[in-house]
């Protein structure tokens, strides 16, 4: 489940006087668009940077080649 | 070796039922406008839709006015919003608008990275006031 909340407060506070204090954001007569609840998507997640195939297969022939050596 | 007999077949699908669970969603998109002004002057408006109890979402729009100014704001159907507010005296107005949803799911079986788009229609802060005054805009 995916939990999506999202919030937009404003808040003016007048104090000794005000000329001129007004907000606004997007327009209020016009909702009917396309919001965020009708655009949501799922993509592939980032991804994780791994070392090369072989790099890894030189680590462990390099471990290999060690753990014989201190056999012998 | 187990027979599959009917009265194991019933045990299975009722421990099925009893694990499955209810799929529900809930979805909540609120407009709440608030004026607290001087000699204890208010003005308050709220608008709510949620699903459930509600059977679908809808427009919602709550507006306030009054000496002190006037405000309004509203809320798509898909979550768009909006909201415009004046003050032309003294005191607090707050528009706040906040929309929650768990209706998304993730049916794939690795985790996936979500993401949506929205478009700001223009939008304008404005004060010139006295010492004291404020203007916060906030959107998380």
């Amino acid at each position: 489940m995916i939990f999506l909340f999202y919030e937009l407060a404003i808040e003016g506070v007048g104090a000794r006087f005000v000329e001129l204090m007004n907000w606004d954001f997007s327009d209020p007569l016009h909702v009917d668009g396309a919001g965020i609840l009708s655009s949501v998507s799922l993509g592939p997640t980032a991804a994780v940077p791994e070392p090369p195939v072989w790099v890894l297969f030189a680590g462990g022939l390099g471990v290999l080649c060690r753990a014989r050596r201190q056999r012998h | 070796m187990h027979r599959i007999t009917p009265a194991r077949l019933l045990v299975m699908f009722s421990g099925a039922f009893l694990l499955a669970g209810n799929a529900s969603a809930y979805v909540l998109q609120r407009v709440q406008l608030d004026y607290n002004g001087p000699a204890g002057a208010t003005a308050h408006a709220v608008d709510t839709v949620s699903v459930p109890p509600e059977s679908a979402l809808h427009t919602i729009n709550a507006n306030i006015a009054g000496g002190f100014g006037s405000a309004v704001g509203s809320v798509g159907t898909f979550g768009d919003l909006g909201v415009q507010a004046y003050l032309h005296g003294l005191g607090r107005l707050t528009s706040q608008i906040s929309i929650y949803s768990d209706e998304f799911v993730n049916p794939f079986s690795s985790p996936r990275h979500a993401q949506s788009r929205f478009v700001v229609d223009g939008g304008s802060l404005w004060m010139i006031a006295g010492n004291g005054s404020t203007l916060d805009f906030s959107l998380l």
